[in-house]
C-alpha cells in the first residue's frame, strides 16, 4: 500500500496436507503493516491468525504448503529468499512471541544461557555498523530483563525454565526476543497462559518496548479488550479470511461486518456478566456453502444471494473496509 | 544437622539400596544353586567314586554342615574378599584368582560391545530421525526391527560364517588377551563384541531416533527457529541435548542385557571370560565359583545402574 510499509502481504494462501486432500487455513489474506505500528489480527480459534503469523516467519511443518502473490518485507520480496537467506532475517528483523512460555524455553538450559545466544546473534548480525557491539553479555543480559520488569535479574538468569513461573518466562522470553532488536515482533496470544494482574504488565511492557524500539508489532488474539488496548489497526478474520479490517477505535467501537458485530456482542455479554451469554450459532470457525459468503451459515442477517456470491472487501470508512453483501446494496 | 541430612539422604539411601540387592542376589544365588540337582562331590570324583570319598569330599568343602552356616561362612569370607577356592573347574585354585584373570576380558567385551552400540546407534538414529519417512529412515528402522529379532548366538555364527570363514577378515575362534596386546584384543574381538552389540544397537537406534523426533516438534525448537539460530545449532542444543535424557536411561536398562550377552557369545567364540567360567562352575556344580560370578555380574550392573543415574541427573536439570 504506502510506501511506509514495513510489511506488505498479498492474497496469502496456506494449506495443510491431510490424507491425501489439502485442507486450506489461510484464503487470501492482504494486509500491511507500517513501521512502528501495533496491527492486530482477531479471530475464533482456527480462524487462521495464528498460521499466518507463522506463515510470514516460515515456521510451519513440511506438510503446510505457503503461496502469495507478493509477501515484502521493506519493499524485499521475501517468497524469493532461500531459507538460507530468510533465516538471516528470523529473530533479528522478524521475530515472534508465543503463545506458551514455559514451552519456549530449552528446558536443558538456564536463562543466561538463551539470553546470551540471543544476544551473540544479534551482535554476530548487526557488526561493527550499529555500533551496539561491545560489552559484557552478562551485563546487557541482566538489563534487559530489569527492562521487562524482573527486579532480581541475576537470580533469573541462574534459574532454569522449570523453576520459573509462567508470567516470569513469559517476561524473559519477551527480554529474549528484545534483545535481538527486531524490526517486527509477532506476537501470537502472548497472555493468554497467563492472570489477568500479569495480562496487563505483560500488554504495557510490549507497547513500552515497542515505542522505545519503533519495532512493529502483529498482534495475533481472540481477546477484544486486549487488542483494543495494544493495537492501533485490527483486521478481524473468520475461516481464514480477513472479514473487517480499519482503525482499531473503528472497527471496535463500529464494527461493520456482522460477525466482528457479533463477537462484540459476546464479548460485551461477557463483560455485562449476562446472565445467559450472548453468543454466534453455529460450529466456531465452519465454513459454510463454498461458493457464497463463508459466514453465511451462521449470519444473522444472511440473506439469499449469501449464499451463492462471495462478497468482497468494501470500503466502509476511512482505512476502513468490510467483506459483506450488506455494504453493496 | 537438618541441611546436612536432607543432603546426604538421598544418596544413604541409594548406597544402601544397593548394598541391600546385592545381599539379596548373593543370597538367591546360593540357595537356587543348592536346590538344584547335581552334587559337586559327583562333578570331581566321577559316578564310581566310593561313598567314604564323597562323604571325605563334603567334609572337606565344608558341604557336610547346615544350609545357613554353609551361607554364613561364604557370606562372611565374600565380605573380606575371600570367595574360596574351586571346588570342580579348577581344583584348589583361589576363586578371586580364577575370576580376577578373567573378568578384563569380560569388561573388555562388554565395554566394546558397548562403544559399537553408542556409536551405531548415534549416526543411525540421527541419520533417520532427520530424514524420517524417507528412504534412509525405513532401511534403517529395517535394519533395526531384524537387529531386535535376531538371537545374538545364531548372529554369531552367521557372523563367523560369512566374515571369519567366509571373507576370512576376522579369526573364528579364540580371543588375545586386552592385557597381551590391545590391538590383537580389538581386532580379535570384533565379532563377538558386534554379536553382543547388534541387539543393542537396534534398540538404542530405535530409542534416540522416537526421542528425536519427538523433540523435532516440540514448541522450544520452533521458538529457536524462530530466533533465527543455525540447523546445527538447534540440532545439538535444542533437540539432541534434550532427547539425550531418555537415551542414556535406556542404555542403563540394556545394560543386563550385555551381561547376557556376553555368556552365550564367549561360549561361541572360545573367549576366557566370566560368562564362560560362570557355564562352566554351573555345569561342574562349583558352588563358590558360581555365586563369585553371579556377585562380580550384580556388582558390575548395579555400578553401571548408578553412574547411568547420575549420569541422566546430571543431564536433566528437572531431576534434582
Amino acid at each position: 500500500m504506502s510506501e511506509a510499509a514495513l510489511i506488505e502481504v498479498e492474497n496469502l494462501r496456506t494449506s495443510f496436507a491431510v490424507g491425501s486432500q489439502r485442507v486450506e487455513a489461510v484464503r487470501g489474506v492482504s494486509f500491511s503493516i507500517a513501521a512502528g505500528e501495533v496491527f492486530g489480527l482477531i479471530g475464533e480459534s482456527g480462524s487462521g491468525k495464528t498460521v499466518t503469523g507463522l506463515s510470514l516467519l516460515r515456521l510451519l511443518p513440511p506438510h503446510a504448503a505457503v503461496a502469495a502473490d507478493a509477501m515484502r518485507f521493506r519493499g524485499e520480496e521475501l517468497g524469493r529468499l532461500s531459507d538460507a537467506e530468510f533465516r538471516a532475517l528470523q529473530g533479528v528483523q522478524l521475530a515472534m512471541i508465543f503463545q506458551d512460555p514455559v514451552g519456549s524455553f530449552n528446558p536443558a538450559k538456564t536463562v543466561a544461557w538463551h539470553l546470551q545466544h540471543a544476544i551473540a546473534r544479534r551482535r554476530a548480525c548487526s557488526g561493527s555498523a550499529s555500533g551496539s557491539g561491545g560489552g559484557d553479555w552478562a551485563e546487557e543480559a541482566a538489563q534487559d530483563l530489569r527492562n521487562v520488569g524482573i527486579r532480581a535479574p541475576e537470580r533469573v538468569l541462574a534459574s532454569y525454565p522449570h523453576q520459573l513461573s509462567g508470567g516470569m518466562l513469559q517476561r524473559a522470553l519477551i527480554a529474549m526476543v528484545i534483545a535481538l532488536r527486531p524490526a517486527l515482533i509477532i506476537a501470537d496470544e502472548p497472555t493468554t497462559n497467563l492472570d489477568n494482574l500479569v495480562e496487563r504488565q505483560i500488554l504495557e511492557l510490549i507497547r513500552a518496548q515497542q515505542k522505545k524500539l519503533g519495532a512493529s508489532v502483529l498482534y495475533v488474539t481472540h481477546d477484544l479488550g486486549v487488542a483494543g488496548e495494544i493495537c492501533d489497526r485490527i483486521a478481524v478474520m473468520y475461516a481464514g479470511e480477513i472479514v473487517e479490517m480499519g482503525p482499531a477505535r473503528d472497527v471496535l467501537e463500529r464494527p461493520r461486518h456482522p460477525y466482528a458485530q457479533g463477537l462484540l456482542q459476546t464479548s460485551a455479554s461477557l463483560e455485562r456478566r449476562d446472565e445467559y451469554l450472548y453468543e454466534l450459532q453455529g460450529e466456531p470457525g465452519g465454513r459454510g456453502d463454498a461458493t457464497g459468503c463463508a459466514f453465511a451459515a451462521r449470519c444473522p442477517q444472511a440473506m439469499a444471494q449469501c449464499r451463492t456470491t462471495q462478497p468482497r472487501l468494501v470500503e466502509v470508512g476511512a482505512g476502513h473496509v468490510s467483506r459483506c453483501l450488506l455494504h453493496e446494496q | 544437622m537438618a541441611a546436612i541430612a536432607i543432603d546426604l539422604a538421598p544418596a544413604a539411601r541409594r548406597l544402601g539400596g544397593m548394598v541391600l540387592i546385592a545381599f539379596l542376589g548373593a543370597a538367591l544365588v546360593f540357595f537356587v544353586m543348592r536346590a538344584g540337582h547335581g552334587d559337586p562331590a559327583l562333578s570331581a570324583l566321577g559316578d564310581q567314586a566310593t561313598p567314604e570319598a564323597i562323604a571325605a569330599f563334603r567334609k572337606l568343602w565344608g558341604l557336610d554342615a547346615p544350609l545357613i552356616v554353609q551361607f554364613w561362612n561364604w557370606l562372611s569370607g565374600a565380605l573380606t574378599g575371600n570367595f574360596g577356592k574351586s571346588m570342580t573347574v579348577a581344583g584348589g585354585v583361589p576363586i578371586a584368582t580364577l575370576v580376577g584373570s578373567r573378568l578384563p576380558n569380560t569388561l573388555f567385551i562388554g565395554l566394546y560391545a558397548m562403544a559399537i552400540a553408542v556409536v551405531i546407534s548415534l549416526v543411525a538414529g540421527t541419520v533417520s530421525a532427520l530424514r524420517h519417512g524417507r528412504m534412509i529412515d525405513s532401511v534403517a528402522t529395517g535394519l533395526a526391527v531384524l537387529g531386535i529379532s535376531m538371537p545374538d548366538f545364531w548372529l554369531s555364527y552367521v557372523l563367523v560364517y560369512a566374515l571369519a570363514l567366509g571373507a576370512g577378515i576376522f579369526p573364528s575362534y579364540g580371543f588375545i588377551s586386552p592385557a597381551e596386546s590391545l590391538s590383537g584384543a580389538f581386532y580379535s574381538g570384533f565379532l563377538p563384541a558386534l554379536a553382543v552389540a547388534a541387539p543393542m544397537a537396534a534398540a538404542f537406534t530405535r530409542m534416540l531416533r522416537t526421542a528425536l523426533i519427538e523433540t523435532l516438534y516440540r514448541d522450544h525448537v520452533r521458538v529457536a527457529r524462530s530466533l533465527g539460530y543455525s540447523g546445527a545449532f538447534i540440532f545439538l542444543h535444542y533437540v539432541f541435548r534434550n532427547a539425550l535424557i531418555p537415551y542414556v536411561t535406556v542404555i542403563g536398562l540394556q545394560v543386563r542385557y550385555l551381561l547376557g550377552g556376553t555368556v552365550v557369545v564367549e561360549r561361541i567364540f572360545g573367549i576366557p571370560g566370566i560368562g564362560a567360567l560362570m557355564v562352566d562352575a554351573a555345569f561342574g556344580r562349583d558352588y563358590g565359583l558360581v555365586q563369585a560370578c553371579a556377585l562380580t555380574f550384580l556388582v558390575c550392573v548395579l555400578i553401571v545402574n548408578f553412574l547411568v543415574d547420575s549420569l541422566c541427573a546430571a543431564l536433566n536439570p528437572r531431576a534434582t
